[in-house]
This record gives C-alpha cells, sequence and structure tokens, in this order.
C-alpha cells in the first residue's frame, strides 16, 4: 500500500519535537545567590604575644615550631600608607609587628579587627631591634625578615570580629620600654617645636622616604615622631598646639620613636607651653589683636586695646559678662568672668595682660580671668555707624565682619513665630542665620512679617554663620505691625525722669490729619481703675487738628528739662506718673493706646522690653516702625518699645 | 586595535563564483535524494564547526563580538578546506586580518565601519535562512559592491529565496555549548506573492568544554516578500540573536602547569558551590533590513535596500577601587614570584591542591564589600552631603557598547550587451557606537564612587584630577548607574563605486573602481578631571577621502581550464581605535593622520573537470603607512601609557591550492594547502605618552622589520579522504598540519630601551627580541552522516527526510596544541627579563565532537 504524505502527521511531529526542545531549554538559569555573611572566627589563643616575642634574641631570626596561636587586635593597618606591608596587632601582654605581602591589607585587616596568627612554621626576627614576625628570611644582601605571601596569608592568618577597641595606654617618655613596644600609648602635653610648626607631616615630593619630628612637652621631654612621605596625610599641615598623642611605639635601635595611624591621632589644639604672646605695651588695634592669633590658643602680655560697646547688655542677647568691642572696621568679643556693666556706646581701653585671645566655637575672643579689674569707661556716647551691607557680601567676607555694626537693609526673618533661637534672615542676595539668646528681653516677640532693616553684628558659631540684634531697636521700617486700635494718634514717647521731670508724647502716625476733638489722655494711678486725671487733646492743647507726622509732647506742670529747640511741652495733670501708673489715650471713648496696664498695679515699675524698671528713671520711646496704637499693653510692652536706660534723656522729643 | 589581541575565528566557505559563471544555488527540492543528502550533511558539518569565542586583552574589548559561523559547503576544495579543518587553529586566510572583508545582506553593507569587522554574532545559528551566498576571495569581480582584498560575502536572506522547508534540527555537542535546536519554516512564494520564513534557534550549555564557561543564547528570524508584479519584488527580514555567554582567557604557562591543564579558566570562582564567571558576554543586536528589487527588464536590475541595526553587547568583569587585585593569576600571586624556595614550594603546594586557590574568590569579594563602611564627603558635588554606608571595594562591571547602524544601499546592475556587464552602486553607511562602563553588581556594598584610583594616586593634592566626571563629582554610583568613561564615536562613509565586466571567447576582463568619503569624530560625555578641556563634547571631525581601483583578466583555455590575474590598488582611512590615542579619556589624536594603502595581486590557474577539480594561485599583497594604539601598565614609568604606533607596513606573499578529485567509485579524495610568508616590512615609529596627563615621553623606533604577522599558521595542509555510500551515509577522514605559527610580539620590548645595557653576544639579548614560533602541530578529523527517508508522497513528490550526522574533531585528542596567543605588553625594564611576564597561550580544544539530528519537509 502506498503511504501518502500526511502534512497532520509530520506537523503533529513537529510540534512535539517543538514542545520536548522547549523543556530541554529551560534548564539554564543563572541568579546567583550572596554568599551567607561572614562569621568571624572567636579562637582563644594559647600563647600571648609577650611569650613569643620572647622566643626572639636580636639580630638572629627564628623559626617557630610549636604549633600555637596568637590572637591580637589590629592597632594599625596600611590604609593610609604610613604603614607598608605590615599589620601591628596588641593582646593584653604586648604587640607584634607582622610582615605580610600585599597592598591595601585593610580591606581585610582593618584597625580594631581580631587577628589569629597560626605561628608555626612563621619566623621571627626585628628590623634593628623592632620584633616582627615574617614567613622567611632573605639573605641575599643584607638578612632581612620575607612577609607571608598573599595566597598564604589564609593559612596563618584567621579573622575574628571587627570593631575592637584598644584603648591607648597614657604614659611618659620615661614609661616607654621593650614590653610596651608595638601597642597603642598616649602621651599628653606634648608639641611640635616652634622651627617646625610651619611644616607638613612628611615630603609629599618624595625627595626623602620618611621625616622625623621632635616632640616636646612643656618639662623638656621629646620623643621622635616618624612620618612616611608615602602617608596620604604627607602634605598636611601639622598642629601647631599642644595636647595628646596616640601612637605605635616603635624603636629604632635605641631610639624610641612614634608611629601616628593618621592624623587624628595628634590632637595638638591646645595652648602651647609657651603659649604666651608679649607685646610692648602699647594701644594697638583690634585688627592687630585679631591678626595675633596663631592657630591655637594663646596668653597675652604687654597689651592694650581699645574700642566701642555695640552691644547692649539690656538687651540680653549675649551671656552675661560678654560685651562686644568695635574699634574702627574690625571688632573682637570680650567676655569677663562676672558680668559686666559697660553699656552701648561707652568707649573703654583695656590691659590686656593676663587675658587669653581664644577662638571660642568659631569667633574670636579675649577672655578675662575671674579677679580681673573692670576699668571704667573713658567715654560714652560715642556713635559707631553700621555699615550698610548685603548678606551675600557679608557671608563671603565673614571673617572680616565679625563683630562689626552692619545694616542690612530690605530683609524678611522667617522660621518661628518668636525671636528666640534660630531664624532665617533673608534678603534679595541670600541668607543667613538669625540668631535670639532664650534669655533675650524680646525672645518672646513676634518676628516682623515683612521688610525690615536690621542692625546687629555677626559671629560664627561652630560652622554657623549667625546675625544677631542687640535689642528690638535695631528692627526699622515695615508698614507696621499694630494692635487692634485703628486709630491714628499714639503714646511715642514716655519720660520719667527726676524729680517732676515728666514728658508725654503723642504722634499722629497717618498720613492724614486727624482730629483732636476726638482723643481724651486719661491717667489711672496705682492700679485704680477709676480716671485719676484727664485732658481732652484739644483743649489742653488749643489746637483742634495735628498734622499727618505731627507731635503733641505733654509735660508734668513742674517739669524743668530743656528741650529740644522748638519743642513745645503742654503742661498736664494727666503727667504725675511714676512708673506704677496706667496711661489711656482714646479716641471717641474707645482705647486705642495704653501706657501700663488699666487696673492693674505692677509694683514700682511696669515691665517693658525686658527691664522690670522701665518705667522709672528713664525714657522709654516707641519703636519706629509703629505707626498705631495698640490697646493690649502686654503685647506692646515687650515689642513695641525700647528702654533707654539713660535719665532726664528729653533728647528725642518733639521729633518722631 | 592590535591585530595581536583581535584574533578572531574566520572562516567562509565560497562557492566558485565570479562573472564568468552563473551562481550556483543549491536550493531547489526537487533535485535527486543524495544531493540533498549531502548538502544537509555538509550543511550540518559546517553548522557545527568548533565557535571559539576570543578573549579580549586587558584593555581593549574588541574582537569579541565577532563569533564567526560557518557558511555553507561549496565545491571549491581550497576553502572547504579552510573553513572545515584549519578553524580550530585560527587560520585566517592569506594572513590577512578580518577587516580586509566585507560582507552584503539583503543589498545593504552588514559590516561594522568601526573596525570593519563583520559582526556574524547578529546572526549566528540562523544559518538555515542564510544559505544563499556567494563568496568571493580575493580581487575577482563582484555585482552587489566594489568587495575587498579579502573575502567579499554577499548573502540573501529574502524569504522568497529560501529553500521551501519546514525543518527541525536538534544537535548535542561538548564545544562551547552542548544543545541546540533549530526550528525553520519556509513558505517559498504563493501565488498571490507572498513569501514567509522564519527560523528560531536555541543553545545553551550549563558549562561548556572549557570549565567555567557557559553558553545560552536564542536567534530569531523572521521574513516577508511580497511580490508586486513581474518588476518588482518587496522584502523585510527582521532577526536577531540575543546571547550570553560566560567566556575563557588565555593565560601563562606556569599556571596551566599547577592547575594540570591547558584549559585552565582564570574567570570564574565557586560562590555558593555554583561556578560563577567574572567575564560574561552578553549580546543583542537586532538587524532590520528592507528591501525593493526592481527589474527593469531582462537585463537591468535596480536593488535599494535599507537597514537599520541596534542594541548592546557588554562584556562583564571585576573592577575594584584600592583593593588587593582579585585575579587569581595575577602574577605576584603564582609561585614565580617568591624568591625563596621555601615559600615557592608552599605557594605552589597550595596552588596544585586546591582549586580554590586557582580561581576568584568570590566570597572574600563580597565579605570585603560588607566590612567596609566609609563616609564619602561632598558626594555627588554637593558640598556638605555626605554619605556614609558599606562602599564596594570590588565591583563587577559591564563594559557596555552600544551600537546604532543605518545602511542605505543602491545597485544597479546592466547587462549592456553580450559581451559587457556593467554595474554600479551608491552607499551610505552610518554608525554610532556609545561606550561606556556600567555597574552590574556591588557584590554586598551599597554603593560605589565614580573615581580614577590611579588619577588619585598619581596626583593626591588635585582633587579634580580623580574624577571621571566634573560636572557630578564624587558621583555615588548604585546598579545599573554609568560610570568611568563615557563617550560616542560617530562614523559616517558615503561611497560610490562601478564595474564593468567584458567577456569574449576567450578572455574576461573587467575594471572596478570606488571613490568614498569617511568621517568621524568623537563625543565626550563627561568632563574628565585630568583632561578637562579636551574630554567633554565633541571633538574635531576627521575626513578622509579614499579611492580603490581593482582590475584583471582570465584566459579562458578551454571549457575547463582557466587561467586568471587580477590587480588592486586601495587606500583606506584608519580606525578611529587606531586615530585616538586614549578615546576614554580625551579626544587627543596621533600627531600624522592618514589612509594607509593596500596593493595587491594574485593569479592562478583554475582546473574544472568532471573528474577533478584543482586551483592553484599564487598573490602579493603590501599594505603600508597602517596605524596602532596600544594602552598598557609600564613598569618603569609606573603609570599607564599609550603606544600610539606609524609606518606599519605588512606584506602578505603565498600560494594557495586546492584539488578534489574522485579517486574511485564513490571515494573522493580533496586537499588543500596554504603556503605564505606574513610579515611586517618596516620599523615602525612609537610615539609613547603618559595616559595620565598626555605628556610625551618618548619618541622609539621599533625594530619590527621581518617579524611575522602573528595569529595564523602561515602553512597549513590538509589532505581528506570521502566515502559516500549509494545507500545514504556518507564518511570523511581528514589529516592536517599547521606549521610557521607565530606568537604575536610586543612591540615594545623591540626597543633601543629594552635591550639596554644587554650585552648582545648572551641569550638573554635574543630572548628579549626573538619572536616566539609556536610548534607545529597535526590533528585529525573524521565526519559522518546518514539520511533517510520517513516519509514520502508520490503525488505531491513531497517527502520527510531524517538526517543523522555527527563528527569528532582532533580525533587523537592532543590537548597540547596551542592555537593562538601574544606576549604580554608589560616588560621589565629594569631586569631586561622577558619571563617576567610570559606570553599567555590559548589551547586547541581536546577531542570534541557533536551529533546532530535534522528532520525536513
Amino acid at each position: 500500500m502506498t503511504k501518502y504524505y500526511n502534512p497532520k502527521a509530520s506537523l503533529n511531529f513537529l510540534v512535539g519535537m517543538f514542545a520536548f526542545a522547549i523543556l530541554l531549554t529551560l534548564s539554564c538559569n543563572k541568579k546567583f545567590d550572596e554568599p551567607p555573611a561572614f562569621t568571624p572566627a572567636e579562637i582563644t589563643p594559647d600563647l600571648t604575644i609577650a611569650n613569643l616575642k620572647a622566643m626572639h634574641r636580636t639580630g638572629s631570626f627564628e623559626v617557630i615550631t610549636e604549633d600555637k596561636t596568637i590572637g591580637g587586635i589590629v592597632i594599625a593597618d596600611d590604609e593610609s600608607g604610613q604603614f607598608y606591608k605590615t599589620i601591628v596587632i596588641q593582646d593584653e601582654t604586648g604587640g607584634i609587628s607582622v610582615n605580610l605581602d600585599g597592598y591595601d591589607l585593610y580591606t581585610s585587616y582593618p584597625v580594631g579587627r581580631k587577628v589569629y596568627v597560626k605561628v608555626k612554621g612563621l619566623y621571627l626576627g626585628d628590623f634593628n631591634r623592632m620584633i616582627q614576625l615574617g614567613a622567611g628570611v632573605d639573605y641575599s644582601a643584607s638578612a632581612r625578615l620575607l612577609p607571608i605571601p598573599a595566597p598564604l596569608l589564609n593559612q596563618y592568618l584567621i579573622k575574628g570580629t571587627l570593631d575592637n577597641v584598644v584603648e591607648p595606654k597614657p604614659v611618659t617618655v620615661a614609661d616607654l620600654n621593650e614590653s610596651l613596644q608595638n601597642t597603642l600609648i598616649q602621651l599628653n602635653g606634648f608639641e611640635f617645636t616652634a622651627a617646625d610648626t610651619a611644616k607638613t607631616f612628611a615630603d609629599a615630593s618624595l625627595g626623602v622616604s620618611a621625616v622625623n619630628y621632635t616632640l616636646k612637652n612643656c618639662s623638656g621631654e621629646s620623643i621622635i615622631l616618624r612620618n612616611s612621605s608615602y602617608a596620604d596625610f604627607a602634605g598636611y599641615n601639622l598642629p601647631n598646639g599642644n595636647g595628646s598623642i596616640v601612637a605605635v611605639y616603635s624603636v629604632f635601635g635605641s631610639t624610641k620613636q612614634l608611629n601616628i595611624r593618621d592624623t587624628s591621632d595628634v590632637q595638638f589644639y591646645d595652648q602651647r607651653c609657651k603659649g604666651t604672646i608679649t607685646g610692648n605695651g602699647a594701644i594697638i588695634s583690634i585688627d592687630s589683636i585679631r591678626n595675633l592669633y596663631p592657630g591655637f590658643n594663646v596668653k597675652l602680655e604687654g597689651f592694650q586695646m581699645t574700642g566701642t560697646v555695640i552691644s547692649d547688655v539690656s538687651g540680653k542677647n549675649l551671656p552675661a559678662g560678654k560685651i562686644v568691642l568695635q574699634e574702627g572696621n574690625k571688632g573682637i568679643a570680650v567676655s569677663f568672668s562676672t558680668s559686666a556693666s559697660y553699656n552701648t556706646r561707652d568707649s573703654v581701653l583695656l590691659d590686656l595682660t593676663g587675658d587669653s585671645l581664644i577662638n571660642n566655637n568659631g569667633s574670636l575672643e579675649i577672655k578675662v580671668p575671674a579677679g580681673s579689674v573692670k576699668p571704667a569707661p573713658v567715654a560714652t556716647s560715642r556713635i559707631v555707624y553700621p555699615v550698610e551691607i548685603t548678606i551675600s557680601k557679608l557671608t563671603a567676607d565673614f571673617r572680616n565682619y565679625e563683630y562689626v555694626l552692619v545694616k542690612i537693609r530690605n530683609a524678611t526673618a522667617s522660621g518661628s513665630n518668636t525671636y528666640a533661637g534660630n531664624n532665617t534672615l533673608t534678603d534679595t542676595t541670600g541668607s543667613i542665620t538669625l540668631f535670639t539668646s532664650s534669655s533675650a528681653s524680646f525672645a518672646a516677640a513676634s518676628l516682623p512679617p515683612d521688610e525690615r532693616d536690621w542692625t546687629g553684628f555677626c559671629n560664627t558659631y561652630g560652622t554657623t554663620k549667625e546675625f544677631q540684634i542687640r535689642n528690638l531697636g535695631d528692627v526699622e521700617g515695615g508698614t507696621g505691625s499694630g494692635g487692634s486700635g485703628t486709630g491714628d494718634l499714639f503714646i511715642s514717647e514716655y519720660v520719667e525722669g527726676s524729680s517732676y521731670n515728666k514728658y508725654l508724647e503723642l504722634y499722629n502716625g497717618s498720613s492724614s490729619p486727624i482730629d483732636l476733638t476726638k482723643y481724651t489722655v486719661k491717667l489711672y494711678l496705682n492700679g485704680s481703675s477709676s480716671v485719676g486725671s484727664l485732658a481732652k487733646l484739644d483743649a489742653l492743647t488749643g489746637l483742634s487738628t495735628l498734622d499727618a507726622g505731627g507731635v503733641i509732647v505733654l509735660k508734668y506742670t513742674s517739669a524743668a528739662l530743656e528741650l529740644p529747640a522748638g519743642v513745645i511741652a503742654y503742661p498736664a495733670s494727666v503727667c504725675n506718673f511714676n512708673g506704677d501708673d496706667a496711661i489711656a489715650l482714646e479716641k471717641d471713648g474707645v482705647v486705642v493706646d495704653v501706657f501700663g496696664e488699666v487696673g492693674v498695679d505692677p509694683g514700682t515699675s511696669w515691665n517693658i522690653a525686658g527691664s522690670g524698671s522701665g518705667a522709672v528713671d528713664k525714657t522709654v520711646r516707641r519703636i519706629s516702625s509703629i505707626t498705631q496704637g495698640n490697646a493690649s499693653w502686654s503685647i506692646s510692652s515687650a515689642s513695641e518699645w525700647i528702654v533707654i536706660t539713660a535719665t532726664d534723656d528729653v533728647s528725642n522729643l518733639g521729633a518722631r | 586595535m592590535r591585530s595581536l589581541t583581535s584574533t578572531l575565528l574566520f572562516c567562509m566557505i565560497a562557492f566558485i563564483s565570479n562573472a564568468q559563471k552563473p551562481k550556483e544555488n543549491i536550493r531547489d527540492s526537487a533535485f535527486a535524494q543524495d544531493s540533498v543528502l549531502i548538502t544537509d550533511m555538509k550543511e550540518n558539518v559546517t553548522d557545527n564547526i568548533p565557535i571559539i569565542t576570543v578573549d579580549e586583552s586587558e584593555f581593549t574589548d574588541a574582537g569579541s563580538q565577532n563569533i564567526s559561523s560557518l557558511l555553507t559547503a561549496g565545491r571549491e576544495p581550497f576553502y572547504t578546506a579552510a573553513a572545515y579543518y584549519f578553524s580550530p587553529l585560527r587560520f585566517r586566510i592569506r594572513g590577512y586580518d578580518a577587516d580586509f572583508s566585507v560582507t552584503y545582506m539583503n543589498g545593504i553593507p552588514v559590516y561594522n565601519i568601526d573596525n570593519g569587522l563583520t559582526p556574524f554574532g547578529q546572526w549566528s545559528w540562523l544559518n538555515d535562512v542564510m544559505r544563499n551566498r556567494e563568496v568571493v576571495t580575493g580581487l575577482r569581480p563582484t555585482t552587489y559592491a566594489f568587495g575587498a582584498p579579502g573575502i567579499s560575502t554577499n548573502i540573501d536572506a529574502r524569504a522568497s529565496k529560501q529553500k521551501k522547508q519546514t525543518s527541525f534540527g536538534y544537535a548535542f555537542s561538548n564545544r562551547n555549548y552542548n544543545h541546540r535546536w533549530t526550528l525553520t519554516h519556509s513558505s517559498g512564494i504563493s501565488k498571490k506573492g507572498w513569501a514567509f520564513c522564519f527560523s528560531l534557534s536555541r543553545r545553551w550549555a550549563d558549562e561548556g568544554y572549557i570549565p567555567g564557561t557557559y553558553y545560552n543564547g536564542w536567534s530569531y528570524f523572521a521574513g516577508v516578500d511580497k511580490r508586486l508584479d513581474q518588476k518588482n519584488l518587496l522584502s523585510l527580514v527582521v532577526f536577531g540573536a540575543p546571547t550570553e555567554n560566560g567566556r575563557s582567557g588565555a593565560t601563562v604557562t606556569e599556571i596551566m602547569d599547577l592547575a594540570g591543564t591547558h584549559y585552565y579558566n582564570p574567570y570564574w570562582g565557586f560562590q555558593n558551590g555554583k561556578k560563577r564567571n567574572a567575564n560574561v558576554a552578553r549580546s543583542n543586536q537586532p538587524v532590520i533590513i528592507f528591501t525593493h528589487d526592481h527589474r527593469f527588464n531582462n537585463n537591468t536590475t535596480l536593488v535599494t535596500a535599507a537597514g537599520y541595526s541596534f542594541g548592546n553587547r557588554s562584556i562583564s568583569g571585576l573592577d575594584w577601587y584600592n583593593a588587593p587585585d582579585p585575579r587569581p593569576d595575577y602574577y605576584r600571586y603564582l609561585p614565580g614570584y617568591q624568591t625563596d624556595a621555601a615559600l615557592k614550594q608552599q605557594v605552589t603546594d597550595l596552588f596544585v591542591s586546591e582549586e580554590s586557590a586557582r580561581q576568584i574568590d568570590w566570597e572574600n569579594l563580597y565579605n570585603t564589600n560588607r566590612e567596609h563602611t566609609e563616609t564619602i564627603y561632598n558626594a555627588n558635588g554637593t558640598d556638605g552631603n555626605s554619605v556614609t554606608g558599606k562602599r564596594a571595594l570590588y565591583v563587577l562591571q559591564d563594559r557596555v557598547t552600544n551600537t546604532q547602524k543605518i545602511n542605505v544601499n543602491a545597485v544597479v546592475n546592466s547587462r549592456l550587451s553580450e559581451h559587457a556587464d556593467i554595474s554600479a552602486g551608491l552607499s551610505y553607511q552610518w554608525q554610532q557606537n556609545h561606550y561606556y562602563q556600567q555597574l552590574n553588581d556591588l557584590l554586598g556594598g551599597e554603593f560605589y564612587v565614580d573615581l580614577n584610583q590611579f588619577a588619585e594616586r598619581d596626583f593626591p593634592n588635585d582633587p579634580n584630577a580623580a574624577q571621571n566626571d566634573l560636572n557630578n563629582p564624587n558621583r555615588i554610583i548604585r546598579v545599573g548607574d554609568k560610570y568611568g568613561y563615557n563617550y560616542h564615536i560617530n562614523i559616517s562613509r558615503t561611497a560610490a563605486w562601478s564595474q564593468n565586466v567584458f567577456r569574449y571567447n576567450h578572455f574576461d576582463f573587467f575594471a572596478a573602481f570606488e571613490i568614498s568619503e569617511t568621517r568621524f569624530y568623537r563625543t565626550g560625555n563627561v568632563r574628565n578631571g585630568l583632561f578637562p578641556d579636551d574630554s567633554y563634547g565633541r571633538s574635531v571631525t576627521n575626513i578622509f577621502k579614499n579611492r580603490a581601483f581593482k582590475a584583471g583578466i582570465t584566459y579562458k583555455i578551454n571549457g575547463r581550464n582557466y587561467i586568471y590575474a587580477n590587480v588592486a590598488d586601495i587606500t583606506r582611512p584608519p580606525y578611529f581605535d587606531n586615530a585616538y590615542i586614549s578615546p576614554r579619556t580625551r579626544d587627543f589624536e596621533q600627531p600624522a593622520l592618514s589612509s594607509e594603502s593596500i596593493q595587491s595581486a594574485e593569479a592562478g590557474y583554475i582546473l574544472n573537470a568532471p573528474k577533478i577539480k584543482l586551483r592553484i594561485g599564487g598573490y602579493y599583497t603590501a599594505q603600508n603607512d597602517a596605524l596602532n594604539v596600544l594602552t598598557f601598565y609600564h613598569e618603569t614609568y609606573r603609570s599607564f601609557v599609550n603606544y600610539a604606533l606609524s609606518n606599519i607596513d605588512k606584506l602578505y606573499v603565498g600560494g594557495e591550492f586546492g584539488f578534489e578529485a574522485s579517486a574511485a567509485k564513490n571515494i573522493s579524495v580533496s586537499g588543500a594547502a596554504a603556503l605564505g610568508r606574513y610579515y611586517y616590512s618596516s620599523r615602525q615609529h612609537a610615539t609613547i605618552t603618559l595616559d595620565n596627563t598626555a605628556e610625551t615621553v618618548d619618541d622609539q623606533t621599533v625594530y619590527s622589520e621581518n617579524f611575522r604577522v602573528a595569529g595564523t599558521p602561515q602553512n597549513a595542509y590538509s589532505i581528506s579522504v570521502s566515502y559516500r555510500s549509494p545507500k545514504f551515509w556518507f564518511l570523511s577522514l581528514t589529516a592536517n598540519y599547521f606549521d610557521q605559527d607565530w606568537l604575536d610580539f610586543n612591540p615594545v620590548r623591540r626597543t633601543e630601551a629594552a635591550i639596554d645595557g644587554v650585552d648582545p653576544k648572551t641569550d638573554q639579548w635574543k630572548n628579549i627580541l626573538a619572536q616566539t614560533m609556536l610548534p607545529p602541530q597535526h590533528t585529525l578529523d573524521f565526519f559522518g552522516g546518514y539520511s533517510l527517508k520517513l516519509h514520502s508522497n508520490p503525488k505531491t513528490r513531497k517527502a520527510v527526510y531524517l538526517s543523522l550526522s555527527g563528527g569528532v574533531s582532533n580525533l587523537l585528542n592532543d590537548k597540547n596544541i596551542i592555537s593562538g596567543g601574544y606576549e604580554q605588553l608589560r616588560f621589565d625594564f629594569d631586569t631586561h627579563d622577558p619571563n617576567k611576564f610570559p606570553a599567555k597561550y590559548y589551547y586547541a580544544y581536546g577531542l570534541n565532537y557533536f551529533i546532530s539530528a535534522t528532520i525536513r519537509l
């Protein structure tokens, strides 16, 4: 029978083969699981490093035949390049240098790793009395110990846990002996010699392979620090102060020497032994004093400094005892150990002998020790004009503007609602941190919501550049915050002077004349809620209107101070206040402004802008940004007034 | 690019093809069965010739993507031998580099213009649909392009030209893949003028012949044709071959001896008990070609075609930063580095007894990364931005090349008269390569940082020098991020050619001419910290104008005997790789860029009788003024240096002989012999610059004259006996002998600096200068096959065939056959000892075999 070609059969067959092939195909899978985490070994060594080293005789090489294990924590690796093909391990009995062939050993045996070494078959040798462990001896030239070859490392070294800490042992130079060889020690009170202070750790151009420095302490003891030019810190500058050094103690013949792991081992930032700078007794500028600072704190002797106080002790924005002096275009802080009573605009002359010039958390300061005499100011009421500056220019040249009075125009504060703490001051060119101490008198005042002109000074705190004002008078301009009052007339100045010298100034802060017939001033005495005295302004002054920007000055009938030229003061019994009395200004019977709180007796004085005696023997001025009254004394007393501590100061009456 | 490192498996088989004779294509199933059998047999055999994926040198990555595949069998005995038998020894026809050849497919050029190589990997294992080929070796005229002095191939893979068939084949072998199946279906052209063709192939091996290698690949092909009318045929093909394979590499004899095998592979290691290969090549570059075939009349055709290819190929490798070298065969880890005898013995014992000591220690890489926590300051170029985490010190990177190619080509062929043919064409080729490094695996770490550790070490006080990308300093890199070098190379080539062929009774002669313009430029995508002004952005465009000319004459003594002689004079532009000194970091070029020139002449005799076919011929080719750039680590300067070589002249002279004769009934004998002398004919000039600073440190003469071209046996002989049984089985046994295979020489070692202070009378002098010749090799190969008809339908005359075939190469299982190698570029100028960095070798596989079964409908 002829077979006919059956396409279906062929097709079926083909499909079957295809399916079979697909099955065969699905056998390749190349995903790799990550290996399990490394389990560090925990072995109890049966040989101490001290006993191992005891097997060695100086100058010869010994092969170790005992099948024992030592264990130690790595205290030096090759990461910085200071150590080459070496790690140093230390146990409770001592330390030893282990020679390993290879680069980047720190990737396997970093500082802090516990390492166990199976010493059978290894060799002990020394490099001019410094004992090392190696794998053989090369007698070809001068005999030297061969390192353990890279492929054999895992046969001899077993890796333990990481991040073990070895505390450096505090010692003196005399303490350093053989048993401390290759262990981590700490020496305190050492510094580089004055001649070396301008140098770098080693020779980065590799002209010499290593550099030795002699370190000294204030008693005259010395020790050698040896740095490799192949270290990555070879080109860094040496720290110039005095302090502690942590290092691996090593020997070269009879010479004691130290090897650091990296630059953080050298903490030389305190005052040097002979850390006094001496002058010739003359007065030098603040600029020169600032330039004296050598990179670490020093004592001063034979210098005098003069400057004008630009800080405000009553604003309490600086710690007690700290003032800021400016002379010329440079400033500096001066910190007394007890509170200082220098006022703004005092000019002082200080003898700096015995004072320290220090870096206080980023800013330069003269620190005056306890018991020092604080001389009286040589002058007062000096004017220091602030330098107008933008924030970007200020931050770009920050060092030169440290503690200098500056004025930043058209800047807005943002951050929290009140001044306290760190906020941000921003102008069109940039931003800076606006710092206000939580103890400042205005700390609880609200930040102004819009652009103002800010006067103050800057310093550095840690790494942050900061600007601070002295008091709320430093914030000018703006469209005014205001209280609930809609009246345009408000109390702009209050003088409670000596004897009968009491004055009150009223100001039209609107842009159009006001009708004086609507306004009445009322005095409430000693906490009373009933009016003690009353004055209708039109009747009192004889005026029916007051122009925009116009001022009315009232005085107690017996007030007798000389006022600025052209200022008329109207006698009024409503000015019979003595610091604990409340004054209210009413327009059409509604209170639009107050001085003090009606119905409340504050004791001696109202609390104004942080000053508990602000209403007694003081002149109190409404800050210049206010343009309308505020019926809430609790709010306005904190943030709308500044207290002039001088008594009988009427210099600003008659003008806003 | 170094010819030294671009050893490419390159075997092609040609139909005898010249303008005198019509093309022969075996494709019609109406032929007698034995013809089908033989065809299948040969196809199977050629499909299964071992594919050797080649290694790349430490610093270049070309060559790896060019995995060749075998083409169909032909009747030309010399090329049959070259294809079948010489390939395990990496034989190159006439000693030419692979860039002396061109390949066209469906009317467009498919060879790369960036390096001249044909990316066979793009259609690997699609042989079923690539069987229509026309191959010309040498300077004979071609009708689809100007051609090339080496091998010109034209593949017609259009759907309507495919043999109508449905087939499924499965093969099993122990070479670089273990299993392979292929499914192909071609519909032939239907009455409505449609033709469809598709082919799908899959091959894989969990572990290939060499330990640690693996293979995983697919290939697909789809083609559709529409015959609009008698005059117009439209074709569209889409194909690709996504492949992934783990590779091996050449290595030094010392570690092969320790491992006890020539097939030691340094690129793998155990991870969780499985072998993981660090050097994995991935490639996926699909191709789309659209062709319009227009026949004006019976005498004139115009073929217009456009093609687009895109995709990535990449090679992975370990990268490390300030950590010990992770390579197990790094010279300092080998026992030879130890000076102390006891320690040397200890290390030797370790390497011999523990396989894991000879391979990558993946677990150690993970542990190192997991234990290393570090803070990077000013990360990602932002001041004050500190990143703390596990900073990887070892990572697996991919070196990626993303390629896009556009080819447009038009060729017109016209028979002007009985005696004259004319061909002419215009072509535009455009290629853009994007080279970059990409992070593949963090190996247990959380991030890597984009820094150049060599620049960091050399310029410790310059924080910018270590930046690979100055616009984003200290960049934190995670898996998938690009880092390191990142640049584009744009190349375009426009050409016009024409060819006239004249045929008379006794003489044929032809002349062809081509003019072309090639342009290339580099665009850097990152500003390199060492060369901030010369790395970012577009470089100057290099423009080269070139011309090529070839002509020849054939004298037909009678229908069987022919004598031919051809000559050619060609200029070619340099490849960008040889023009730019260090394109990864900057756009500096060789001082004097110019085109190279090639003059070639060949002549021979052909006999085509029923019982015997033979060809004997000779050739002489001179290549002058070529350029090359090498980059390697220089011991004395302790830094990477660039060697810009110029004035490279080569000479290729030799003879070829091939014959096939029928010795007795059903027995045929064939043989081939290639004798060649390929050598460098000039003293090259080297300008040496430090890679980190581009500072020129020296100008040297390389005494390279008369050194041999390496990478191929210059003498190769083969004789083969085949028996074809009338009962449809087939056997063939072949013996081969190879000689004069030379090791690629290190030009650094042939300079005055290398022999400075060495006494000319000593052995050391000779060892430094002499070029190593590899020992002669011989191999024995066997092929056999059987075919049977499973079904037959006499009405439709269709049948189902099953053909089985198998082959064993290297029957004697000789595992000592060095198939190639190179001298390392590092040389110790202090001791002048060439054995400090000895040569690295490749060995041919031992006994290897395949068995395949194919069902064909």
